[in-house]
């Protein structure tokens, strides 16, 4: 009786440890779940074609905002010129700059294109925690579509007692944020304002 | 004396209610901690160290600038206002599946570009596979379908002479633009130049023909990737670096593999 007792208080400790676990998603489960997700929603019926395009990315930019972690992202790009930002004008950047990436990158995608499009999925590598003790991690992946193969790699960050997300882009190992901080440097004179007004412009124009 | 008794009890209830706001954002805070809150820790983070020049490959200098910039400049019209409407009526009429198996054909007949700079890398493995995916891809549908990446799963290298001077230590050199064909360096444009004496398409005797099968090759291709300059462009505050990082960093990193 004894012995059914221990064994049924292991194995209920065992599964808590376990749905614990399963709770945690590692840095592979977010980009795989991410990717699924916004597969679905291109996918959905009433978001192919052009009726219904506004809703849909209005849904695709919010699980964007729940995928990247657009704080860094933004921090990176701006490279130095970062420093020169109060943290009002930081929070304006980021929402219009978060808004041109998603409406570049998301927008463009056709339904219809998507049907032999599929992800497989490399490897991994831990990396090492920044000093601030955030940790880090790299998802290799391969998306095939249209008879082209095309790594994308996803690069995340976990804050201690947060939550995995993607800081970085890399498609074919083109680096997206490298990209923009190359493009910024560039920008160093020009005040917060000026390169404010400039993402502003820009995510006007698209619509 | 009685003053003292007032004030203690007062800064006892202030000390009161300060710990318990802090007790009450406590839980607020660890809840919410996945929204990053600014910090000096964050500022001087070593997050983005390895993406400043300085510190990763040496930087590719662009000493020839205002050509560079010319050319890019004369790239850009050249699609806007020639190869993209030319591909776009192209598109038009040949059907996708067509244009994707004459995009598989030039790929296919530039073997030796891929075959020989694999054995200059001394990638004897991947030559032996380059030699099997012409093979399969040649006898089953004379370039035409990709059946050995496909139906078998080899794995295509994509080598040429710039990648494989870079393999050998040789940097890009510096920067340079090429009219029609866009973003280059010094060592990829001696590659290219190579790398033109192993294409099948520069041994064509009649000048014509060799224009026209050029041709075909850069309106097909192009027909297939549509929209994407477009995009690239359209993100981007500074175009002409944008490009110009993306090269780089897309070669530096075939080079790499």
């Amino acid at each position: 009786m004894k012995k059914y007792v221990i064994t049924i208080i292991i194995l209920g400790c065992l599964m808590w440890a376990f749905s614990a676990l399963a709770s945690e998603a590692g840095p592979r489960q977010v980009v795989e779940n991410g990717v699924n997700e916004v597969l679905s929603i291109l996918n959905k019926p009433e978001y192919k074609g052009e009726l219904n395009r506004k809703q849909r990315d209005e849904l695709l930019f919010k699980k964007a905002q729940e995928l990247f972690d657009f704080y860094s992202f933004s921090m990176g790009a701006l490279g130095r010129s970062w420093r020169g930002f109060s943290p009002a004008q930081r929070d304006t950047f980021i929402s219009y700059f978060s808004r041109l990436i998603a409406d570049t990158y998301f927008a463009k995608i056709e339904g219809e294109k998507l049907s032999d499009l599929s992800v497989r999925y490399v490897t991994e590598e831990l990396l090492d925690p920044t000093k601030s003790g955030r940790q880090r991690a790299d998802i290799f992946t391969e998306v095939s579509h249209g008879g082209v193969v095309t790594p994308v790699d996803y690069r995340m960050l976990k804050p201690p007692g947060g939550m995995w997300k993607i800081y970085d882009v890399k498609i074919e190992g083109v680096s997206l944020l490298g990209n923009y901080r190359e493009q910024y440097r560039e920008r160093f004179m020009d005040s917060p304002d000026k390169l404010i007004q400039e993402v502003r412009e820009k995510v006007k124009n698209e619509d | 004396m009685d003053k003292k008794w007032e004030i203690l009890p007062g800064t006892g209830v202030a000390a009161m209610v300060i710990f318990m706001v802090l007790l009450c954002s406590f839980p607020v805070l660890a809840s919410d901690s996945d929204r990053i809150t600014p910090s000096l820790s964050l500022e001087t983070d070593n997050l983005f160290a390895e993406y400043d020049s300085d510190l990763k490959e040496p930087s590719v200098p662009d000493p020839l600038y205002w050509f560079n910039y010319s050319m890019y400049h004369f790239n850009d019209k050249l699609y806007f206002w020639g190869l993209k409407p030319l591909a776009q009526g192209y598109k038009f009429v040949a059907p996708v599946e067509l244009r994707r198996g004459i995009n598989n054909f030039f790929y296919n007949i530039l073997f030796p570009v891929r075959f020989v700079n694999t054995l200059l890398q001394g990638k004897v493995t991947s030559a032996g596979r380059e030699v099997s995916i012409f093979m399969i891809n040649t006898m089953g549908s004379l370039g035409f379908e990709r059946i050995a990446q496909d139906k078998h799963g080899f794995k295509d290298s994509r080598e040429d002479l710039g990648q494989t001077l870079g393999s050998y230590g040789l940097g890009q050199g510096f920067y340079l633009v090429l009219p029609f064909l866009g973003p280059s360096s010094l060592r990829d444009f001696v590659g290219k130049a190579g790398d033109y004496f192993l294409s099948p398409t520069g041994y064509l005797n009649d000048t014509e023909v060799k224009m026209g099968v050029t041709a075909l090759g850069v309106v097909n291709g192009t027909s297939l990737r549509i929209g994407d300059y477009e995009a690239v462009k359209e993100a981007a505050f500074e175009p002409y670096i944008s490009l110009k990082d993306a090269y780089l960093q897309l070669r530096q990193n075939w080079v790499e593999k």
